[in-house]
Parts: C-alpha cells; sequence; structure tokens
C-alpha cells in the first residue's frame, strides 16, 4: 500500500470527516496531514493525522489505512484487527471478528468471543486513562471491571500516547441502559432491586481508585477554591449555554431562568468541605455499567468524558461527580422511555433508583472522599447533577431538540426540589 | 518530562500564556510564614482554570537574598524555605499532568558574594577558581560601562580587600559577574542548566544577558562574544532537550534585542521592554501614537521566535528605554509620590498604576493580548492586587497572593509577625477586599473576566502566530490594528480615551466581510465601500473575526 504520508488533504479529510468517532463535526475543517505512522506493515498502516481547523487550531486521530481503489478505513476487517491484537500482545489469528459498534469517540471490536479490541481515534499527549485506570484496578484486585490483556503504545514523535487496547470480553447480559429500558416494560423493579449493588460497587470502585502508594492515585486534599472553582466553571457554563439556547418552545419553562441556576450555584457550592480528590471513572452512566449472568454489576470504558481535554480527564475530582452521572443516568432512562417506548415508569421509580443507588453507595464507601454531612454531600451532588444538566440542556438543544425535555425538567426539579 | 506529557511542538511558546510567580509569594503549605513548592503545586488547579500555559518561577536557589534571590549562592540547590529537590521535581511533574510548563529564572551573568565560587576566587590569584570572576587592579578599565542600579552603586569596580583587588559587577556590589573570558565558567553554567533540564523543566528565563562579556572600548553590552556564548547555551539544549525555551530578558532597544534570537538559533523568546511603558503613556496621553512608533521601530524577528509582552513585573516599571522628557512625563503621571520611584521606574502594580479602573485595567489587557508576542502576566495582577511603596526595594510589588478575606489573606496559617512580608490590609486593594475567593464568586469580577479573555485568545492562534500591521485612523486616540494568520483575520480596535470616540477606518481590502465581535459573537454590518464606522465608550474596545466567508447564521 502508499506510504501514508503521501496522501493528500482531501483524501485525508475525506477519511474522516464524515466518521462517527471524529469529535469536531460542526468545525471548519482547513486540512489534514499525516504526522506519524506508528505502525505500518504490508496490511495496514496505522497513521496520526492531524486535523486543522480554520482558526488555525488542530487536533490529532488515528486511522487504520489500507487501500482499496484509493485509501480506505480498514480497523473492523478481520485480518486487521487481529494484527493490531497481536501487535498488543494478544495473539488471535483466525478469529472471528464483530464490530461492537455502540460507541461514539473510538473504534471497538470483538474477536472470539473473548476480547475486546479499542482503537482509541482522537489522540492526546499523555498517559491513557482508561489504560491508567484498569491497571490500576487490577493492582488492587478490583474485580468488577474488564481485564486488561494488552496494550499498543506510541512514544511518538509527534506524541507519546496508547493507541489500542485489548481487554476480556465480559460476559454479561447487555448494558444497564438497554436492560434498564427494557425492563421498563415489563419489570419495572429491575433497576430499583439492583441499584443498592451499583451504588456499592461504585463505592469499591472509588476505594480501589484511591491509593496513596501510587503518585497518580494518591487522595488528594482539594486546595481551599477548589469548590470556588467548580462553581465558577459551572457558572460559566450557565451563562454560554443560555446565551446561545435556540429558540424553541421546549425550552420555554428554563429559557429565562439562567439567573435563578446561577443563584443555585452559589447556594450549592456553600457545601462546605467536599472530602478528599481522587481519581474517578470520569464519565458514568448506565451505558458503562453490565449486568453479568453471574447477578453482579461491572464497569466499563474507563477513558472520562471524551470531549474534556487529557488534564481535564485525569484531574482528581470528588467521587460525588460520578454519582451524579449516574442518577442523571437513572432520570434520562424514565424520560427516554417515554419518549421512544411510550412506556411510563411507575410512580416513584425514579426516586428509588437514586435512593437506593445513593444508599447503596453510603453504606460501603470511604468516608475521606465525602462531604462530612449529609447535607454537604446533598449539596454537592446537587451542584454536579445541576453542571450535567447544563450540559445535557446545551447537547439536546442543539443536537436533538426532541430530548431537550429531559433536562428541562431536571433543572427545574433542581429549582424547585419540594415540587 | 515534558515529552511524556505533550505532543512535540517546538513553537508551543508562541501561542501560550505565561504567568510569572514568587514561589515564596504564592502558598504556604507548612505555615512558616514563606511559600514553598509544596504549596504551590495545591494552587495547580487555579493557575489551570485561569488558562495558564506556562508558569514562570522566580528564583528559588538559595540566596543570602540581598536581591530578591537573583543573588544565588548554589546553582544546583533549592533554597530550604521553598522545600526539596524532591518537592520542586513533582510540583513540576504536576504542573505537567495539567498541561502546563514551568520556566525558571536562570542568572547567567553573576552569582552572590556568598557563592562557593566567589569564596574560593578571592582567596588570591592562584586558586583555581582565581580567574572565574572579573578581577583587576585598577577601577580604570570599561569606563564606558554605564552603572544600572544608580540609586545604590557608585561604581562597577568594588574593591575587596581579601584578595586585595577589585572585581567587577554590573548590578550589586555583592553581585560579582563571572568571567565568561575562562571557558571552565560557560562549561559550569551549561552542566547547571542541564541539570534543571533533567529534572523536567521546560526552560529558563535568562536574566541580564546583555553583559555576560567585558570589552575595553564598548559600553561592554550586547557584545558578539556574548551572542556566541549565548548560540553555545542554545546549541547545547536543542541538541539535548527537545521543545524547551530560553527567554532572554535584555532591558534594550528592539533593534538590539532581536539580535538575541540570533538567526534563531540564540533565545526563542526575548522580552520587549520598551513597549510597556509606551502603553502606559499612551494610555495617559489618550493617543495611540507611542505604541505604535515604537511598534513600527520594532525589526523582524526569525520564524521561530517570538517577543514576551507584559504589562507589569516583579522589578519596576522600568523606564530606561523612554527619552528623559518621556521618562518625567512618566514619573509625573504615574509616581506622584517619590517612594514610588526606583532606579529609573516605577515600582508600582498594574492595578494601582491605573487607580483601580476596571475599564482601563480590561483595556490595558486587550491590548497586551492583541499585540504580536506572548502576553506574560503577573501574580495578583488578574485580581487586582495593589502594593506597598513603604517596603523596601521592590518587595512592595512582592508581597503575598491575596487568597481569601481570612487571616494573612488565606497564604499562610503562621503568626503575621512570621510572613515574609506583610500582606496588603488597606481598604481598598487589601485582601478583605481583593482576593480570589470573592471573585471567583463574582461573575463580573477582573478575575473571571480574566480566565474568559485568556481563553478568547487561546482560541485564536492568529494572536500568537499573525503578522501586526497598524491601521492608519481618522482618530488619533483609537489605536487599530489587523493580524492574519494562514486564512484567520483579526482586527482589534482600542478608543484610549477616557471620553466616548468614533473612527474611521479604511478596510476597503475587507470589501464584503462581515466583521464578528469576539466576545459576544455579534455580526456587525458588512464592509462596504465607505470608511468602516466605529463608536466606542470610554476606553472601550472591540476585536472582530473578518471571515472570508459569510457567516453560517
Amino acid at each position: 500500500m502508499r506510504d501514508p504520508s503521501t496522501l493528500s488533504s482531501d483524501e485525508l479529510v475525506g477519511l474522516i470527516a464524515d466518521a462517527r468517532w471524529f469529535a469536531a463535526k460542526g468545525r471548519t475543517l482547513e486540512s489534514a496531514e499525516v504526522v506519524g505512522v506508528p505502525v505500518a506493515d504490508g496490511l495496514f498502516a496505522l497513521a496520526i493525522v492531524e486535523v486543522r481547523f480554520a482558526a488555525g487550531t488542530h487536533e490529532h486521530y488515528l486511522v487504520a489505512l489500507g487501500e482499496d481503489d484509493g485509501p480506505v478505513e480498514v480497523f473492523e476487517r478481520p485480518e486487521v484487527a487481529t494484527r493490531l491484537a497481536a501487535l498488543a500482545g494478544v495473539g488471535a489469528e483466525g478469529a472471528r471478528v464483530r464490530s461492537l459498534g455502540v460507541e461514539q469517540s473510538n473504534s471497538s471490536v470483538v474477536l472470539d468471543e473473548l476480547h475486546v479490541l479499542k482503537l482509541y481515534r482522537r489522540l492526546e499527549a499523555g498517559p491513557n486513562p482508561e489504560l491508567e485506570l484498569l491497571r490500576a484496578l487490577a493492582a488492587r484486585r478490583f474485580p468488577n471491571a474488564p481485564r486488561l490483556e494488552g496494550a499498543l503504545e506510541t512514544e511518538g514523535p509527534p506524541l507519546e500516547t496508547a493507541l489500542a487496547s485489548v481487554t476480556a470480553l465480559v460476559p454479561s447480559l447487555g448494558g444497564g441502559w438497554e436492560l434498564t429500558l427494557d425492563s421498563l416494560g415489563d419489570d419495572s423493579s429491575w433497576l430499583p432491586d439492583r441499584a443498592w449493588r451499583l451504588g456499592e460497587v461504585t463505592a469499591a470502585l472509588h476505594s480501589a481508585l484511591a491509593n496513596d502508594a501510587d503518585p497518580a492515585f494518591a487522595p488528594e486534599e482539594p486546595s481551599a477554591e477548589s469548590l470556588g472553582l467548580l462553581a465558577a466553571a459551572i457558572d460559566e457554563e450557565i451563562a454560554s449555554t443560555f446565551a446561545s439556547l435556540p429558540e424553541d418552545d421546549a425550552l420555554g419553562a428554563v429559557a429565562h431562568r439562567a439567573e435563578d441556576l446561577r443563584d443555585l450555584v452559589q447556594e450549592l457550592a456553600a457545601a462546605g468541605a467536599a472530602g478528599l480528590s481522587i481519581r474517578t471513572h470520569g464519565d458514568y452512566h448506565l451505558g458503562q455499567v453490565l449486568w453479568t449472568a453471574a447477578g453482579d454489576w461491572v464497569v466499563i470504558d474507563f477513558e472520562g468524558e471524551p470531549a474534556r481535554s487529557l488534564p481535564e480527564r485525569r484531574r482528581r475530582r470528588s467521587p460525588l461527580r460520578d454519582l451524579a452521572g449516574m442518577t442523571r443516568s437513572f432520570a434520562y432512562a424514565a424520560d427516554a422511555s417515554v419518549l421512544m417506548n411510550a412506556v411510563e415508569p411507575p410512580e416513584g421509580w425514579l426516586e428509588r433508583c437514586r435512593g437506593s443507588f445513593i444508599d447503596g453507595y453510603l453504606s460501603a464507601a470511604d468516608e475521606r472522599f465525602l462531604p462530612p454531612s449529609r447535607s454537604g454531600f446533598d449539596r454537592l451532588l446537587g451542584l454536579f447533577e445541576l453542571e450535567k444538566l447544563v450540559y445535557e440542556l446545551r447537547y439536546e438543544a442543539r443536537n436533538r431538540p426532541a430530548w431537550a425535555s429531559i433536562p428541562v425538567v431536571g433543572l427545574l426539579r433542581l429549582l424547585e426540589p419540594t415540587g | 518530562m515534558a515529552e511524556h506529557w505533550f505532543e512535540t511542538q517546538p513553537d508551543w511558546f508562541k501561542t501560550a500564556v505565561f504567568y510569572e510567580l514568587h514561589t515564596r509569594a504564592f502558598f504556604d503549605s507548612s505555615d512558616d510564614g514563606n511559600g514553598d513548592f509544596r504549596g504551590l503545586r495545591q494552587k495547580l488547579d487555579y493557575l489551570q482554570w485561569l488558562g495558564i500555559d506556562c508558569i514562570w518561577v522566580l528564583p528559588f536557589y538559595p540566596s543570602p537574598l540581598r536581591d530578591g534571590g537573583y543573588d544565588i549562592s548554589d546553582f544546583l540547590a533549592v533554597s530550604p524555605e521553598f522545600g526539596t529537590l524532591d518537592e520542586f521535581a513533582s510540583f513540576v511533574e504536576s504542573a505537567h499532568e495539567r498541561g502546563m510548563r514551568v520556566i525558571t529564572d536562570f542568572v547567567m551573568n553573576h552569582t552572590s558574594s556568598e557563592h562557593p565560587w566567589f569564596q574560593e576566587s578571592r582567596l588570591g590569584p592562584d586558586n583555581p577558581k582565581s580567574d572565574w570572576y572579573v578581577w583587576s587592579d585598577t577601577v580604570h578599565r570599561y569606563e564606558d560601562a554605564r552603572i544600572i542600579f544608580v540609586d545604590s552603586e557608585q561604581s562597577n569596580w568594588t574593591y575587596d580587600p581579601e584578595r586585595g583587588a577589585y572585581f567587577w559587577h554590573r548590578f550589586y556590589h555583592h553581585q560579582p559577574d563571572l568571567n565568561y573570558e575562562n571557558p571552565e565558567v560557560g562549561d559550569a553554567m551549561i552542566d547547571a542548566l542541564r541539570f534543571w533540564l533533567d529534572l523536567g523543566l521546560d526552560g529558563f528565563r535568562l536574566d541580564a544577558v546583555p553583559y555576560l562579556y567585558e570589552e575595553e572600548g564598548t559600553n561592554c553590552e550586547n557584545l558578539p562574544a556574548t551572542h556566541a556564548f549565548l548560540k553555545r547555551v542554545r546549541a547545547a539544549v536543542d541538541a539535548e532537550y527537545p521543545d524547551r525555551v530560553l527567554l532572554a530578558e535584555a532591558n534594550q532597544w528592539p533593534e538590539d534585542v532581536v539580535d538575541y534570537f540570533g538567526d534563531g538559533d540564540e533565545c526563542h523568546m526575548a522580552f520587549h521592554f520598551p513597549v510597556m511603558p509606551r502603553m502606559f503613556m499612551a494610555l495617559r496621553r489618550e493617543e495611540a501614537r507611542p505604541m505604535v512608533e515604537i511598534l513600527d521601530r520594532t525589526p523582524p524577528i526569525p520564524e521561530h521566535c517570538q517577543w514576551g509582552l507584559f504589562l507589569r513585573n516583579h522589578d519596576e516599571l522600568t523606564l530606561e528605554m523612554v527619552t528623559d522628557e518621556e521618562r518625567d512625563y512618566m514619573y509625573a503621571e504615574y509616581a506622584m509620590d517619590p517612594r514610588m520611584k526606583i532606579n529609573l521606574g516605577i515600582r508600582r502594580r498594574l492595578a494601582p498604576l491605573l487607580d483601580g479602573g476596571r475599564d482601563e485595567i480590561e483595556l490595558m489587557h486587550a491590548i497586551l493580548f492583541s499585540l504580536p508576542g506572548t502576553p506574560v502576566l503577573y501574580y495578583g495582577d488578574e485580581i487586582g492586587m495593589g502594593d506597598n511603596v513603604y517596603l523596601g526595594d521592590r518587595d512592595g510589588v512582592r508581597t503575598p497572593m491575596q487568597w481569601t478575606g481570612d487571616r494573612n489573606g488565606g497564604f499562610s496559617r503562621a503568626d503575621f509577625a512570621q510572613l515574609y512580608l506583610p500582606p496588603l490590609m488597606d481598604p481598598v486593594f487589601g485582601f478583605q477586599a481583593v482576593n480570589v475567593e470573592a471573585q471567583l464568586r463574582s461573575p463580573t469580577s477582573l478575575l473571571r473576566w480574566l480566565q474568559r479573555f485568556v481563553a478568547l485568545r487561546k482560541e485564536h492562534p492568529v494572536f500568537g502566530l499573525g503578522t501586526y500591521e497598524a491601521l492608519e485612523t481618522s482618530n488619533p486616540r483609537i489605536f487599530a490594528h489587523v493580524r492574519q494568520h494562514d486564512r484567520d483575520t483579526v482586527l482589534c480596535v482600542h478608543n484610549l480615551a477616557r471620553s466616548a470616540q468614533a473612527v474611521e477606518l479604511d478596510l476597503a481590502r475587507f470589501q464584503g466581510r462581515t466583521p464578528i465581535e469576539m466576545t459576544g459573537r455579534t455580526p456587525f454590518p458588512s464592509i462596504g465601500d465607505l470608511p468602516y464606522l466605529l463608536t466606542f465608550g470610554p476606553r472601550g474596545f472591540f476585536w472582530f473575526l473578518l471571515p472570508e466567508e459569510e457567516p453560517d447564521a
């Protein structure tokens, strides 16, 4: 095949601009260039492509290049996937390969129903949080995460980073999101009955992620202004989100409430002490947990929020941020059930899930990571839920207006907690 | 090592925002009244939030502290009150982890008289270090060299009774100049740089570089031998340590400073000193001319080089690079109290210089951020900290960072009497009125504004990479210029007057384009045949994008 560095900007843009994993869709692509070829064999090449935007900024993406009539993306081809797995240290020659077409930000395939091979698409310099967390969890013998079997990394230039990973496939009945939505049709107590355990597993996850013996995972006392910084960041998000909110009746109930929300930020940020900051999952929701045949939860996908920069994703935070991700996910499931399946969850379903999850978490949590009082806990959790809600509102208003009612309802609930 | 945390990018410093701080003044983690590296590490989240790319740490080496730590008595150690070498390395690593780089001062020209090298050298002409410093039996050598610290020194020569000879010093008499004619000195200094680069440091601000060599019959500044040595330093750094930066402190005219870039083979960056006093002059005179002139007078620089720009720093607002008349004007306008003067400059911080005027502070930042170069912020100026002219030397602008309204401004839990300097407590600029905690809470505070403004600048690499072209304006009170990089074009227009103003700009070559105001993304009327009319409130400014295509919305 052709030397990837000879590919034209137009050819590369053609490969990348419409890919699911290309994160910068609304931005004007100026040009693209191959800036590194960490793997090249006769079959395919892994090429690091620098994508440049009109303003002069850039991002890096990884493509698996092959050649048909022209350059094509070949990651999911069995011979390429097995070869990549071998490079990552996992022999799977002749394996059956099936796509795991669920992710937005990366690409994964399953090999022989045993291994999950993941190709990281958007590359940033620095330790890959997923590899870091999986290694740390294995070292602590945390049982509720997949086993890391291999990794492919590059030392650059242009950057030192992970390209691919192989984890053991977790045999499961499905992801928490699908199982919850399915269950609401017939067995609506399915999630409420399992939420306590989910809380316990989450608490164990956080305990395993806090390790004084490892500098990258040592819990830290947050600085005095950390809550102030968090509140300021959320406050700016509210201001910019509401300033650019489209005209839409569905948003009407909150469209004029920006100032109330900003007041609420100040109120919730008076949580007092937050507890120690630790490494967290970072993008925690029902889609990131599997329910196994053995009847337990397994946590997957440790990369953190794809829209955030690598330093942001690796930052130590209050573990309550993960809890907020999950409680918001419960609310999403309840509303999505109505929107997608026209199935109304029973009265009190959300409160049961949320309450049981939080109580399960608190029953097993390390108190050093929590605000010292229950009221402080509730306020800080509310602050993180508000942060999520603002993000949801902006995302849905722009991309899925039909779903905007979900964050709208959530925001109103936060504003009028008694209602 | 930085390579572990950053993508390969030799020009990273061109689009960066720098932040200068004193470890001693930032945060005290050990309750002894001095800031330290453990404390600084705890405040990294704050600097990351502010959008800082590179932290410039003022000297932290062992020192008798007779010149704010620029009098170094050991180049290879951390002064104990700041912590240990391990704590320093851990701070650097934690900064890298957050996407921030770290540079520090390195004083090439001289050492403290307490440095063991000098103690050995003064023993007599027969010891191995005897000519590591510049010794003379007479004071009648290099007589054309000016005296820099005119307030405290009478001569560049001081008699050392121990050696029975005079030693050369361009700064204080307790800071003997190293003798670079001896190649061992250069080797030792380059080894010292390696020591810190090996610990992960991303570069150096090279202090007082014009004075390394002396030559009879010259003013002993900017000599060819000095440039040759700096090229040697650069080659050594490039060979072993990719993506580092050397930032020259050469308080000279731009036509002399550009020599410190060499042909792109000397320093990566150099401070542009003369532009700074002219920004203050322009503001007070309400006219753009002083800035336009000095920028006109600034020669082009090699491709991979960059100016460092600042409003205020840890030194006095230096007036060496202005005419006598201009200096008198600056003293009259900005140093009403004689205590505010020091050497040839004014020892005040940004906010008090501008009488705390919010519009003025924003305007000065806007101009700073719009000029071709990398802005360097000075700690505390982001919240509008004040100064204390009753403290000696330049200590008045080096008081503790004001984090909260609590005891000692949240800087330290030590007893007040233990603090290295008293925090500001006056009703206008004291920590109860001006602090990080309060400003974080208020969306309209200077701190929150600046955080947004840093983010805005960083969204547009054109400010760090683009060409600069001043626009002729119909109104002398308006400073207008265009920055261009690839297809990104930005028009920056600033009203220096304290009254509302209007201006007509000739934008014919951008005809048909629709300017978009950058802070609010508001489209303005398209540019047509006629001169483009803009009106401004007092000290107001606009930055516009001039996109080639019609905007989508």
